[in-house]
């Protein structure tokens, strides 16, 4: 199968080695959108997935009608982003006398909540946002929320391929950890990674034919199921600097390939358990 | 197999209570609902978590109970299968009150890792790492989030992993909670589910002319998938046979599905392809059926699509007028539902159907159940943001 493409969105300067001047990721979704009404539905992790797929589409020269139903989505999503200020919102219509009270949350916090809030809450959505946009219409498949669920996307696409289901899998992953929340998940299995954390999205476009970057020799998956409430295991292999959650592998492979520093074989241990290896092979 | 539903927390009590007709609705009993225009729910009944997440503890009984049939008490996975789990999983859990209680001066996080790591937000695939560790699966656990069609994507992807030759053994299914505040409040502010505050049990109306939204429900599901010379080998009989998956997206709606149904028709004739059977075999739909104003209908256009002039002889019925809607274990409770209808040679009905709407006419099972021979049943589930999967569930 070729990599015929990728496509990404982070921190301006993002690179393999060191971390970025700013952390921050800059995104306008604007202009990619179908339905300029539909923005209003989009949470950042939506609005990044649709541009690093888009970005991807794009690089790899396939026309929306070579996609429609002979293309599956496969994403991996990272965890439950909040905001500050929707965060804000519950806690102060929840307490009463300095207290939480369940009288006020259910009467008030949740009757104050914007409506469009339930849809950016709503994890599915990035396939949503990227079908509806690309006008993809075929399968799909949407994991959550480690590394490791990248590449068992990406299994689970190499061979819907292998069995002709279709000519083209967007394979990507996304996660929205500069937020409050997923940065307190993030400081109990890392201390100190929400600080190298990034908005990122990154998609391979991988299709049975056609020239690319790169084609996928194998991939091999293996797990080693982890204690969720002992200490927590370090991922090993070939990662970025900044802390990119279960877009990690995704981009570490598009990066290399931008640079024209593909390795043959990427091996990892992942914090979720999954090992794996990929193996590549240089384009023609 | 293995379940934990609002009508029985074994396959054997959702089996007895789905051909008495049971509901499981009433008013709210896990919080105090206050003025929020939903104020019932199909809670599950009668099982302790020590997860504040509750899914949790769901799944790690309905799974236990899978694995105690298919292998014998405290047996694991054989050492020498490639095993893995397929789960559909609900949304975190994330707690007001631990919000508040951590922006309270003097405030100290917990310390114990347990507690640290479900304070504030539990990541849902806690459960799956329980489950891996308990019963040694050794392949990477197939994680689907796609909402309402998730327990049927795992089922799904579960049964092609056995056919694509990856894995000897699947545990697949689902597990989901939303009867929580944020849960129920956020569904309400969509006007999703039913309002029909002073009676619980007759609000999941699948199909029916005053149907007004679905009943939230909760629960876990889970199914033994085996490759068949694998268990031919060691003795193992079949319940029953999945042999057809498909999905297939909208690309339509963020919250409605297709009104011609048409995505959700793609999905249903790939799962009949992949069962290498036609719309004439068909024997029987387990619907998506849901009971909202806008699924109903599209489902109903889709299934008379597909079956052509036997559309209105084929029985059709919607386990969520019993369970309400168990959202990321849906699919997989009702495909328990389905197997369970194939081998008691007859079909559960759907209840609350007393007047079918106009532009929902099937031959939906009103009353008692339908006694039929079930050689081919479709499964349907449909998710929001427009993700349609579709299994078939034969006779072993």
């Amino acid at each position: 199968m070729r990599i015929l493409s990728t496509g990404w969105i982070g921190p301006e300067g993002l690179g393999v080695v060191g971390l970025p001047a700013s952390l921050e990721t800059p995104i306008d979704v604007a202009p990619l959108l179908k339905d300029r009404k539909s923005a209003k539905f989009m949470a950042k992790q939506d609005k990044l997935a649709l541009i690093a797929c888009h970005r991807a589409v794009q690089a790899s020269g396939l026309r929306a009608e070579a996609l429609a139903e002979r293309t599956g989505i496969y994403l991996s999503v990272g965890p439950l982003p909040f905001e500050e200020p929707d965060l804000d919102l519950l806690h102060d219509k929840s307490i009463e006398e300095g207290r939480f009270s369940f009288r006020r949350a259910t009467n008030e916090a949740f009757q104050a909540m914007n409506p469009l809030l339930t849809f950016k809450c709503l994890p599915n959505m990035p396939v949503f946002h990227v079908s509806f946009n690309l006008a993809i219409r075929g399968g799909y498949h949407v994991a959550y929320p480690g590394a490791g669920q990248f590449l068992t996307a990406l299994d689970l696409a190499l061979r819907d391929l292998r069995r002709g289901r279709f000519e083209h899998a967007i394979v990507g992953a996304v996660t929205d950890q500069r937020n409050t929340l997923t940065r307190h998940h993030l400081e109990r299995g890392e201390p100190g990674a929400s600080e190298r954390a990034v908005d990122v999205a990154c998609a391979w476009v991988v299709s049975t034919a056609g020239e690319g970057a790169a084609s996928i020799r194998s991939l091999t998956l293996g797990y080693q199921p982890r204690d969720p409430f002992g200490e927590p295991v370090r991922a090993r292999g070939p990662l970025l600097d900044v802390a990119a959650g279960t877009a990690g592998p995704a981009l570490r492979v598009a990066l290399d390939l931008a640079s024209s520093r593909t390795r043959e074989s990427y091996e990892w241990e992942l914090e979720d358990g999954v090992t794996a290896q990929l193996e590549l092979e240089g384009s023609a | 197999m293995g379940a934990v539903t609002p009508i029985g927390n074994s396959v054997g009590e959702l089996t007895d209570a789905l051909f008495r007709g049971v509901s499981g609705a009433g008013p709210l009993r896990r919080f105090d609902p206050g003025t929020l225009p939903t104020r019932f729910a199909a809670e599950v009944k009668g099982v302790k978590s020590e997860f504040r997440d509750v899914k949790i503890a769901f799944a790690v009984r309905a799974a236990r109970e899978a694995m105690r049939q298919a292998f014998g008490p405290g047996e694991k996975m054989p050492a020498r299968s490639r095993s893995a789990l397929s789960a559909g999983l609900g949304l975190e859990l994330f707690s007001v009150e631990d919000l508040v209680a951590s922006r309270t001066p003097g405030f100290a996080p917990p310390e114990d890792r347990f507690a640290r790591m479900t304070f504030l937000n539990t990541p849902s695939d806690l459960c799956l790492h329980l489950i891996g560790a308990e019963f040694r699966l050794n392949l990477p656990p197939m994680v689907h989030i796609s909402a309402c069609a998730a327990g049927t994507d795992a089922i799904g992807a579960g049964f092609q992993a056995i056919r694509d030759g990856v894995a000897d053994v699947v545990l697949a299914g689902g597990t989901d909670s939303m009867i929580n505040p944020m849960g129920l409040g956020g569904f309400c502010r969509i006007t999703a589910p039913s309002t029909r505050n002073d009676s619980p049990e007759t609000a999941s109306r699948p199909f029916d002319a005053t149907r007004d939204g679905f009943v939230l429900g909760e629960g876990s599901g889970f199914l033994v998938l085996e490759e068949e010379s694998h268990a031919r080998a060691r003795g193992a009989a079949s319940l029953a046979r999945i042999s057809g998956y498909g999905n297939s997206l909208d690309a339509h709606s963020v919250s409605d599905p297709h009104p011609e149904g048409a995505g959700a028709l793609r999905a249903m004739r790939e799962a009949l392809a992949s069962a290498g059977i036609g719309p004439d075999e068909i024997s029987a739909v387990n619907a998506h059926g849901t009971g909202t104003p806008k699924n109903d209908p599209a489902e109903t256009k889709a299934i008379r699509a597909l079956l052509g002039p036997r559309a209105d002889e084929v029985p059709v019925h919607s386990t969520k007028s019993m369970i309400g809607h168990l959202i990321s274990a849906a699919g997989a409770v009702e495909t328990i539902a389905a197997i369970q209808c194939i081998r008691a040679r007859k079909m559960h009905a759907t209840i609350n159907l007393t007047k079918v709407a106009d532009d929902c006419g099937l031959r939906h099972v009103v009353g008692e159940p339908l006694a039929t021979p079930l050689r081919h049943v479709l499964k349907n589930s449909f998710g929001f943001g427009g993700q349609n999967a579709c299994i078939v569930i034969s006779q072993a």
